[in-house]
């Protein structure tokens, strides 16, 4: 009784706002310009047209930069005008999965009866679904958007995880890995999938996937049509930057450099956003513009290590190996332990024949070796090399030493027995040589 | 029509998303329990001061944790707060002293001054143990800045031992606990690690307005391990013991044998990070199995942001479970140990999800509050950055406080795999920065109480009334003179088995060293008691009086 009298209130105030028509605006005190005149101008635009349209573009806008409260009225206020526009469901569905998954199913549910065959939306509705703890139904949802695009990743990926959860672990497995087929960039899938090898006892796949797994970046979007067109309303330079960043992500280099230029194109002095274009276009392999972007970003900000790592590293690349040794320098005096710059420092010097600053800088790459896993393997390839120069020459100890470091890093890798068999007979060997 | 949405959507929310008693906002009050707040009462009037300004530096945000001890020997509960300061250390030396409040029969009573404990390092955190087993509780404070270990001298006052026992470490420490990992009968320690802070970097919201910054805008800092040599002596294990092979950003602690082979495993909830779950290989060095267990990611595979964490048999089933608590629009999750296939996610089917979106969790704990037998949840709650939707009316204080309350929660064990909210009371009433939480005993009366920390405010007490309706066993389960940390204590009743683990109360930034706490349910005898201490051995204990704190000690109970 009280919950329905909880509704009727909610209703009623509901009623208030539409029936006064006018359109919740946030206290924009403190935000940025751009931020203010974006939103007062859509909001200026809902007092004059009062179309759904208008409306639902406000909804976005507000909710791109996170005014939820005012987001979630502004669309109710648009499907209320426009009860066919799929999308005004389908993005307050969205939203409101984060704070009130409950009623987010509803809107999923509506904006599936307009329009049934959205598979990201079927994902979506799937996945609220598993949020209530409510199995069967989000697994139909998912089952279905595999119906309607075999190549979603993520609805295979929800397949396998709900059979994780009921215990179907090689269920689970064949899911999983038809998602990592399609999505093997994704952090979520490769965790889980590991976690399901684990399960049925595929041990060494699963510590190659669960190793496999933390070099990824964590993803927290799953971007659809919609989605983004939501995301692209934000003018925030936080949110240019945290947009880039999802882009990137998701692999979408070209989008993210987009969203940077833009960014640049009206604050063309944001040491930041050269910093995060040149990691960008460093990615891309146009290492020249990186260079470009990141030499850029430290005139504006010198003290910025991480441009100055990225700059190291794509001037590295591009084989200008005195300015790429220069800039590492410059880091590792800020930054002693920095894990890439040892790197690349080492092996600059083992081209240029110098082993003694290469042995030193790789030693001390693996004592500051500090979680920056992305150059394990490289490290490890490494180590392995210099074991077997200091076993060709005689020293014994120092290359056990050294082998001894590819074996705890293939033990921290997850690398399979056979390979960790091979560097305990290569151990054994060099033991036997004293 | 729009009134005919919101009806149709409150018509369908109430029904069948869930079995009602985890979606009902109005669900009634757990077997009569109710927090009062006694805070005034017990003389708990120490602000903690995290100097915020305009700077925004993210360690005002994370601080505040607290211990309880029996500082005197006298079975009361005592207390220690932990003070951030007016500036960071990086801005100057003006910081406020961590205090030490002792238990006068009911109020405490601030006795810091020529303690020896009050350390003016930028506080985060604390650790309680007998690192010396000589019956006193000793001190270990994390701080923004090193950290400070303080022997108990047992006569109210500590010395700095940090220098000689090499534990100082530097960068942001988070959480600590002491655990015996070796099982050598000393109690070793682990300090989480946060990130590696620059107070130069801005961070602004989506809007554009100035906030702390978030975690990933900084490296993680890996954690450390330090072996106890004895004599206040410890040697830094973390690289050869494997744990500081990955930076993550650490924050919450726990130990207990989750893959339960006899030896003591680590738990490290870290803040966007894969939590690490360190097995102990019992050779010296632990495997990172986080994301093969399925406790590194939520059920969906991605990293939450972690804070707190609470261990306990949630399921009655014997073996260790894990709730981590999280950032809002991420659910606290809870983790059932399924044995040999690791862990699963069972949040939302336990009716968990839903009520946790909404808030930013740390302090939390499995404890039995209504003393019926099964682990109810406890959560404090606070946000990191500003609300879209403040609490309360602002304009209370410089730095905008009121954009960053949030109330409590509490969660009712029904059994058979389901959590509920519990009913309003002072507890989950309180609007205020929360941090750290921890259950304990306070009056004696045989329930426990709850102690909450908050940012920019006093220690606050919430006083159990009702839970004390039940009978519930005390054990002091000991291992010479000190608390055996790690032990698991198994009560045969009526027919069944419940298992507890003696821990340091607490699994972000806060301790305690208390008696442990059974209830009884229905019972009013006990069939059996049996301890497994660290290392594997079992002894069973007869106890016929239940009344008062019994004591088990190891070596005089009988093969178990």
């Amino acid at each position: 009784m009280k919950r329905w009298l909880f509704c009727l209130v909610g209703a009623l105030w509901t009623v208030a706002i539409a029936a006064g028509q006018a359109p919740p605006l946030p206290d924009l005190a403190g935000s940025e310009p751009q931020v203010a005149q974006k939103i007062r101008s859509a909001h200026a635009r809902v007092e004059s047209s009062d179309d759904d349209e208008s409306w639902g573009r406000y909804a976005m806008i507000l909710e791109a930069h996170r005014y939820t409260d005012e987001a979630e009225v502004a669309y109710r206020r648009a499907f209320e005008m426009d009860e066919r526009d799929v999308r005004w469901p389908y993005l307050l569905g969205s939203m409101l999965e984060y704070f009130d998954p409950r009623e987010a199913r509803l809107w999923h549910e509506r904006a599936i009866a307009l329009d049934a065959d959205y598979a990201p939306g079927r994902y979506r509705a799937g996945q609220t679904f598993e949020k209530l703890g409510r199995l069967d139904e989000a697994e139909q949802h998912f089952a279905r958007a595999v119906q309607l695009d075999a190549r979603l990743g993520l609805a295979h990926f929800g397949l396998g995880r709900v059979a994780l959860a009921r215990g179907d672990s090689n269920v689970a497995v064949r899911h999983l890995e038809r998602a990592y087929e399609l999505s093997s960039e994704v952090q979520a899938v490769v965790a889980t999938l590991a976690r399901a090898y684990h399960r049925v006892r595929r041990t060494d796949e699963a510590r190659r996937l669960a190793a496999e797994a933390r070099t990824l970046p964590r993803m927290t979007h799953h971007l659809d049509p919609r989605r983004s067109a939501m995301m692209d309303e934000a003018v925030s330079t936080e949110s240019y930057l945290r947009r880039s960043r999802t882009y990137m992500e998701v692999g979408q280099l070209e989008r993210s450099l987009r969203v940077l230029q833009t960014l640049l194109a009206s604050q063309p002095d944001n040491h930041e956003a050269h910093f995060a274009a040149a990691g960008v276009l460093d990615r891309m392999g146009r290492t020249q513009e990186a260079v470009t972007a990141a030499r850029r970003a430290l005139e504006l900000e010198p003290d910025l290590p991480g441009a100055r790592a990225v700059l190291a590293g794509a001037l590295f690349k591009g084989g200008d190996f005195a300015a790429a040794r220069q800039e590492a320098e410059g880091v590792l005096r800020a930054e002693p332990n920095n894990f890439h710059m040892l790197l690349v420092t080492s092996m600059i010097a083992a081209g240029s024949g110098d082993t003694g600053t290469m042995v030193t800088r790789l030693d001390r790459a693996f004592e500051a070796r500090d979680g920056d896993r992305e150059l394990r393997g490289v490290l490890r390839g490494l180590l392995q090399d210099l074991a077997d120069s200091f076993a060709a020459i005689g020293e014994r100890a120092e290359a056990k030493k050294r082998l001894r470091w590819v074996r705890q890093l293939a033990v921290e890798e997850g690398a399979p027995s056979t390979a960790l068999q091979q560097i305990d007979a290569r151990l054994r060997q060099l033991e036997g040589a004293r | 029509m729009l009134a005919l949405v919101a009806l149709a959507a409150c018509g369908g929310a109430e029904e069948s998303d869930a079995p009602p008693v985890a979606t009902d906002p109005e669900s009634a009050p757990s077997r009569s329990v109710r927090f009062v707040d006694v805070t005034e009462e017990l003389g708990l009037a120490v602000r903690h001061i995290p100097g915020v300004d305009e700077d925004y530096a993210m360690p005002a945000v994370m601080g505040g944790g607290f211990a309880v001890f029996d500082l005197e020997g006298d079975g009361d509960p005592d207390l220690y707060v932990v003070q951030s300061g007016e500036q960071m250390p990086y801005e100057g030396p003006r910081r406020a002293a961590n205090v030490l409040l002792r238990n006068d029969g009911g109020r405490f009573a601030d006795v810091s001054d020529g303690s020896g404990a009050d350390d003016r390092g930028y506080g985060q955190g604390v650790a309680v143990g007998d690192v010396d087993s000589d019956g006193h509780v000793d001190l270990f404070v994390t701080n923004f800045g090193p950290d400070v270990l303080l022997r108990n001298r047992g006569d109210g006052t500590f010395e700095d031992v940090t220098a000689a026992a090499g534990v100082a470490g530097d960068g942001w420490s988070s959480s600590a606990l002491f655990v015996d990992f070796d099982a050598d009968g000393l109690l070793d320690l682990f300090v989480a690690r946060y990130v590696e802070f620059d107070p130069d970097r801005v961070c602004l919201l989506q809007s554009g307005l100035r906030d702390f910054c978030g975690p990933a805008q900084f490296r993680g800092a890996s954690d450390r391990l330090y072996r106890n040599l004895g004599d206040f002596r410890f040697e830094d294990v973390s690289r050869s013991s494997g744990v500081a092979a990955r930076a993550d950003r650490g924050l919450g602690v726990a130990a207990a044998d989750f893959d339960e082979d006899g030896r003591l495993d680590l738990y490290v909830a870290n803040d966007t990070d894969p939590n690490h779950l360190w097995i102990n290989r019992g050779d010296g060095t632990f495997s990172e199995d986080g994301v093969l267990l399925g406790v590194a990611f939520n059920r969906f595979g991605v990293g939450e942001a972690g804070m707190g964490v609470a261990v306990g048999d949630a399921d009655l089933d014997g073996d260790p479970d894990l709730f981590v608590s999280h950032l809002i629009e991420e659910t606290n999750t809870l983790y059932e140990n399924r044995g040999a296939a690791g862990f699963e996610d069972v949040t939302a089917q336990w009716g968990l999800s839903v009520d946790s979106v909404g808030y930013t969790g740390f302090g939390t704990m499995f404890a039995d509050f209504d003393n019926d037998g099964d682990p109810d949840l406890a959560v404090a709650n606070g946000a990191v950055k500003q609300r879209p939707d403040a609490l309360i009316a602002p304009g209370r204080a410089s730095w905008a406080i009121e954009k960053y309350v949030e109330p409590n929660q509490r969660f009712e064990n029904l059994g058979a795999g389901r959590f509920r909210l519990a009913g309003a009371d002072d507890f989950s009433a309180s609007l205020a920065v929360h941090r750290g939480l921890t259950a304990v005993d306070l009056d004696g009366d045989g329930d426990l109480d709850l102690l909450v920390s908050q940012i920019e405010g006093p220690l606050l007490a919430f006083r159990n009334d009702g839970g004390e309706a039940g009978p519930a066993l005390r054990l002091r389960v000991l291992e010479g003179r000190r608390t055996a940390f790690g032990a698991t204590v198994e009560v045969s009743l009526g027919g069944k088995v419940r298992r507890l683990l003696v821990e340091p109360l607490g699994g972000y930034l806060t301790s305690g060293d208390q008696p442990l706490h059974f209830g009884l349910g229905e019972s009013t005898s006990i069939d059996d008691i049996v301890v497994e201490w660290v290392g594997g051995e079992r002894e069973a204990f007869a106890v016929d009086d239940i009344g008062g704190v019994v004591e088990l000690r190891r070596g005089e109970g009988s093969p178990g």
